[in-house]
């Protein structure tokens, strides 16, 4: 559990920087002379705290492949969900305005697959690790 | 380190000596790898009951309050339980890596990144399994890192 919400905070600290880039651009393209209130910022901790709740759909046991694709599928489309409730609960923009749907809904996607790429990578640096030093405990023998 | 092999008469007993200036972790691996080569452990496939070598065991696994040995093509069912097999085979090769599954380090090709943070075990059979996160801190460990 603890490994779970180590993991968990880890992928946080990627969303909320993922989630301020996301408002930087959207800002910058929509919404150039207007006032950020500091609610903004509560709301995107809040924002990427309920998305970073979807990392709970995987589970601790060992699944089949394809099982893991369709958790993955339903996590995208529950941060699609997460990030469009929270635009039209917080007034961020009117969801109908279809140019600023499609936006974001971009903006959720490259986050998405980049959030998903760089905790893939911090596990591929810590496998490469210890597949070193497995390499070194199966060579038992000591040193000379 | 230098191997010296001495052949002995049939009535001698067999024996090994190692010699060394302290007893450090290699010493202990080369120890607890001879023991594993004298245990045999007394499994069960279908009908047989057989007697396989700890070192030839790929993984264990328990599934549904059954314990299973899985080596290089056959799945053999054991009686122990798993903590049992986990204190039996303590300082060896063997590892526990989830609550269901103690795995022979010996036995692994390599390690690689699974989904959303997970890693997973190759076997040398092409075998994938699972490695729970709250046992990667003991796993580096287990590995010197």
């Amino acid at each position: 559990m603890i490994a779970k919400i180590k993991e968990m905070l880890h992928t946080f600290s990627y969303v909320v920087t993922g989630v301020v880039f996301m408002c930087a651009l959207f800002l910058t393209a929509f919404n150039q002379n207007g006032i950020i209130h500091i609610q903004l910022l509560w709301q995107i901790l809040f924002t990427s705290f309920l998305c970073v709740m979807g990392n709970l759909i995987y589970p601790q046991r060992k699944v089949a492949r394809w099982q893991i694709i369709v958790r993955r599928l339903l996590h995208y489309l529950y941060v699609n969900a997460v990030v469009f409730g929270c635009a039209r609960a917080f007034w961020w923009f009117d969801v109908a305005d279809l140019e600023k749907t499609g936006f974001l809904f971009l903006e959720i996607t490259v986050v998405f697959i980049v959030v998903s790429w760089a905790v893939w990578h911090k596990s591929k640096a810590l496998s490469d690790l210890l597949n070193d030093h497995l390499e070194k405990y199966q060579n038992k023998m000591p040193e000379e | 380190m230098k191997i010296i092999i001495e052949d002995i008469g049939p009535d001698e007993e067999e024996a090994v000596i190692i010699r060394c200036r302290e007893v450090d972790e290699s010493i202990l691996q080369l120890v607890n790898g001879l023991k594993l080569k004298k245990e045999k452990l007394a499994v069960r496939q279908g009908e047989k009951i057989l007697q396989i070598e700890p070192g030839d065991v790929y993984y264990f696994e328990a599934v549904d309050n059954r314990v299973f040995l899985y080596s290089d093509k056959n799945v053999y069912e054991t009686r122990m339980k798993l903590y049992e097999l986990e204190r039996r085979f303590a300082g060896t090769d063997f590892f526990r890596v989830s609550k269901s599954v103690i795995l022979n380090l010996a036995k692994v090709k390599n390690f690689c990144p699974g989904f959303n943070g997970r890693f997973e075990a190759l076997m040398q059979n092409g075998e994938r399994v699972g490695i729970s996160r709250q046992y990667v801190p003991l796993l580096k460990n287990k590995l010197g890192l």
